[in-house]
């Protein structure tokens, strides 16, 4: 059944670039018509030098916001206290709009030293791995003074154990901790195509694989209430053969799997900030902020025009405040 | 099995960097060999890049794929304690050490050097004004102290780096002029370091800017720049007034100042931009 949605919030959202080395001269000598930049929190870790002169000059330019990759907010093993400080003197010297790191692992012990995997690993989504990541998630916050976004991730190993699925964990994160999530939308792409092969399962070649894709994507976000999404992230990714995981590389445009649910999680989020991330095989800064473009071509779309859509339920949980603009 | 074994079982798993089938002591059974191999490909890949960002010379000298089996064997040794990829590799120039390479104690210091100027490129930066060189003029010795370019320091070599960095850069650069690439290997770059004297070398090691320079010194200038050196890490780490500052006086009182001269070295460290301002010593 169509129904015509006639709700147009009064504003679009921010539509923002991932910001890497490569493009940083573009940044300052060519502004684009973005709202932000987000930049990799570690990356600006040095006490001084030519990074965080660069970064001031962009933060002249654009909005920053601080994506973290290493907080680990999954880990038994807390981070120490030294990294939370370095994080909060970040955002204390750029002020950023939006801060974030992921939902999994990166600290635990190995051979009697704490040990950084440098990476985003999973975990399993029960109660023992919710307490852990709430009591994490509630430190950061007490410690940078100010709500944090925490992003699902795309996992190759599924850890035995868990007892939700991966959206009612997020959303027991965000109920018991006070953070919100930053939705990746190719990640979910990534963990629909590869789920037959990390659970250890044969993986489907029929024709219908692909639109299995999309609908365990579009069910992942329809479980997710709309008050608890702070950005959304695009990406996308090299394209693999069946019986290959594939990697979440950030390598290529955004696929059209990926703007297909971009338009749905707008529907049923509102105008949500959201942003180009694109970390391998740079393109030019024009073909980065092209993507920024279509991104907001997509929401004004969906935003200021009258849309048909086929799936009435898609905003049924949300109220009309949370149609509105959102302040970071 | 806790959470906290679990995720340390699969930690090891990750950094052991073989396969999973040999890694029984791991209980990893039920997981995806694939996935645990991409979690692997990416910790290898994300330490070479680091790596090779800390290590520039090195990386050069002996090309990608070398470069990057010695991290491979490096992180099966040494497991990543820190958090920040760019603190990564504080004991990679000991490791290179250590390897029963051809020459590795020559490549062991270039690394060393490498290291020295990463640290100092991303030290906290110092404020420079040339007009408080005004106060040597003014007030003595013993009130005054030098405040130095970020991130300075010296170290001590047991190979000249800085001659050998650039003999290495010239060869490469006649070779590509030659044969138009410089591809080389490890054992390319073990060959050419065969000609070089062990013995003992001093280097400073500074930050105009943002890009660090190096320099050898005397061994005299580094005995002085050492205190210095000591003085701000000291000061950095312990709170101001705990500390017994570092006056120019009682500097050169800890000098010997028939081989060290400060009217000779004062005006090169100003040009330098070693010396970014003095300033009157804060009465403890």
């Amino acid at each position: 059944m169509f129904s015509l949605n006639k709700k147009a919030p009064n504003s679009l959202p921010l539509i923002g670039v991932g910001l890497r080395h490569t493009h940083f001269e573009d940044a300052i000598n060519s502004p684009a018509n973005i709202d932000f930049i987000e930049v990799h929190a570690e990356n600006f870790f040095a006490k001084g030098g030519v990074s965080h002169a660069v970064l001031t000059d962009i933060s002249q330019h654009y909005k920053i916001s601080l994506h973290a990759t290493s907080l680990g907010l999954g880990s038994a093993l807390p981070a120490p206290q030294k990294q939370l400080e370095q994080l909060s003197n970040l955002i204390a010297r750029y002020q950023p709009i939006l801060v974030s790191d992921h939902a999994c692992f990166s600290w635990a012990e190995s051979q009697g030293l704490d040990v950084h995997a440098g990476d985003l690993l999973p975990v399993p989504f029960n109660d023992e791995s919710l307490n852990i990541m709430v009591s994490n998630v509630k430190r950061a916050q007490a410690q940078l003074g100010r709500q944090i976004l925490v992003e699902n991730l795309s996992a190759y190993i599924e850890l035995p154990g868990s007892t939700y699925s991966e959206a009612e964990f997020l959303v027991k994160l965000c109920q018991q901790s006070g953070c919100k999530l930053l939705v990746d939308l190719n990640n979910l792409i990534v963990n629909a195509i590869n789920q037959p092969l990390v659970t250890l399962m044969a993986k489907q070649s029929d024709s219908s694989a692909h639109n299995n894709v999309l609908a365990l994507a579009k069910q992942w976000l329809e479980n997710i209430p709309s008050s608890l999404v702070g950005e959304i992230h695009l990406a996308g990714c090299t394209q693999v053969d069946a019986q290959q995981l594939m990697i979440d590389d950030h390598s290529q445009p955004v696929s059209d799997d990926v703007w297909s649910l971009y338009h749905f999680a707008l529907e049923k989020f509102g105008p949500v900030a959201t942003l180009i991330e694109w970390d391998e095989d740079l393109p030019s800064w024009a073909t980065l902020i092209a993507e920024a473009d279509k991104a907001r071509a997509i929401a004004k779309h969906v935003f200021t025009n009258s849309y048909l859509t086929t799936d009435e339920e898609s905003t049924s949980d949300k109220t009309p405040e949370e149609g509105e603009i959102r302040e970071y | 099995m806790n959470i906290k074994q679990q995720q340390s079982q699969m930690l090891s798993a990750i950094f052991s960097l073989e396969p999973l089938q040999e890694n029984s002591a791991h209980n990893l059974s039920d997981v995806s060999a694939a996935g645990l191999s991409i979690y692997q490909h990416s910790l290898l890949a994300n330490a070479s890049r680091a790596l090779a960002i800390t290590f520039a010379t090195v990386h050069s000298f002996i090309g990608k794929s070398d470069f990057s089996q010695l991290v491979k064997e490096y992180l099966q040794k040494h497991l990543k304690t820190q958090f920040d990829w760019g603190e990564l590799g504080d004991n990679f120039p000991h490791f290179i050490k250590q390897q029963s390479r051809p020459n590795s104690e020559v490549l062991a210091a270039i690394a060393a050097l490498d290291f020295a100027c990463h640290h100092t490129e991303r030290a906290e930066n110092v404020e420079k004004d040339l007009t408080t060189l005004s106060l040597l003029n003014d007030v003595g010795a013993y009130q005054l102290k030098l405040n130095f370019a970020a991130g300075f320091k010296v170290i001590k070599l047991d190979y000249p780096a800085d001659l050998i960095i650039t003999d290495i850069t010239n060869s490469h650069k006649s070779t590509k002029a030659d044969k138009g690439s410089t591809h080389s290997t490890l054992n390319d770059i073990a060959e050419q370091l065969t000609d070089y004297q062990k013995g003992q070398y001093y280097l400073l090691v500074w930050r105009p800017n943002f890009q660090a320079q190096y320099q050898q010194i005397t061994q005299q200038e580094y005995q002085w720049l050492a205190l210095w050196q000591s003085a701000t890490m000291t000061e950095s780490i312990e709170h101001p007034s705990s500390v017994q500052p570092l006056s120019i006086g009682g500097a050169l009182d800890k000098t010997n100042q028939e081989e060290f001269s400060i009217i000779a070295w004062l005006p090169q460290a100003i040009q330098q931009q070693l010396i970014h301002s003095i300033s009157l010593l804060t009465p403890s």
